[in-house]
């Protein structure tokens, strides 16, 4: 039985995309992220953190395991400021 | 002061004087994985300066009257991650990069955690205990967890 070409070849560029695409965008986030995965179901608490990780090391998912900061930790962190009122 | 975080972020303020007083203490640097591995034992190892900073906080509302309770906990953390550094570098190491790898997520990583806390035991005699109800095995200690 023939196979139907032409029937299937809608299906193959949808899952073309859908796959290849997903893929593409793991292997560029392993590559943002020094070839672990990304983080996911993050939480605030989770992002505060992830933003102290980033004082420390310079990128939120790059870890740190010493007794001592570096030295820019004591001063690198920042209060956000808001204009006074909205109008 | 506001009782929320900025939401329409106008400027950062970076303050560049240092602190006057108490004598300065270099801060604890473990990120947020190796400190997620070793948070219960530096619980157990810490609790007086950690409680005493707790009770410190809750009785003013200054944030300056805790200056030295707070440089004691962060002395006493310093302390206990370089002993760990000394005496379980291999265990906490395998630990915090299995869970920096699996999303931080505690139950991925049990068997490395048995053999951390299995360390950390034999050096420090420090367990890890988990508040649960009498009678209930803690979840890190099950043989074969179904859930978690």
């Amino acid at each position: 039985m023939p196979i139907p070409t032409e029937a299937f070849a809608s299906f193959a560029i949808v899952g073309i995309i859908g796959f290849g695409g997903r893929y593409i965008l793991n292997a560029f986030q392993h590559f943002e992220n020094d070839g672990k995965s990304r983080r996911w179901n993050v939480d605030k608490w989770d992002r505060q953190m992830m933003e102290r990780d980033a004082r420390m090391t310079g990128n939120v998912n790059r870890q740190l395991a010493q007794p001592r900061a570096p030295r820019q930790f004591s001063t690198n962190s920042a209060l956000e400021l808001e204009k006074a009122s909205f109008l | 002061m506001a009782g929320r975080e900025a939401i329409y972020v106008d400027a950062l303020w970076v303050e560049k004087a240092p602190l006057e007083g108490e004598p300065a203490v270099a801060e604890l640097g473990c990120t947020s994985a190796p400190l997620l591995s070793a948070s219960f034992h530096l619980s157990q190892k810490c609790k007086a300066y950690n409680e005493d900073f707790l009770l410190c906080k809750k009785a003013n509302g200054d944030p300056e009257a805790c200056l030295k309770e707070g440089r004691r906990v962060t002395r006493c953390a310093a302390d206990f991650i370089a002993a760990l550094r000394k005496n379980c570098e291999k265990q906490w190491d395998a630990h915090w990069q299995c869970l920096d790898a699996k999303n931080q997520t505690l139950h991925k990583c049990r068997p490395e955690e048995k053999a951390f806390n299995e360390c950390v035991f034999d050096k420090f005699g420090l367990t890890k205990t988990l508040p649960t109800n009498p009678g209930e095995t803690p979840v890190h200690l099950k043989e074969k967890p179904y859930y978690s």
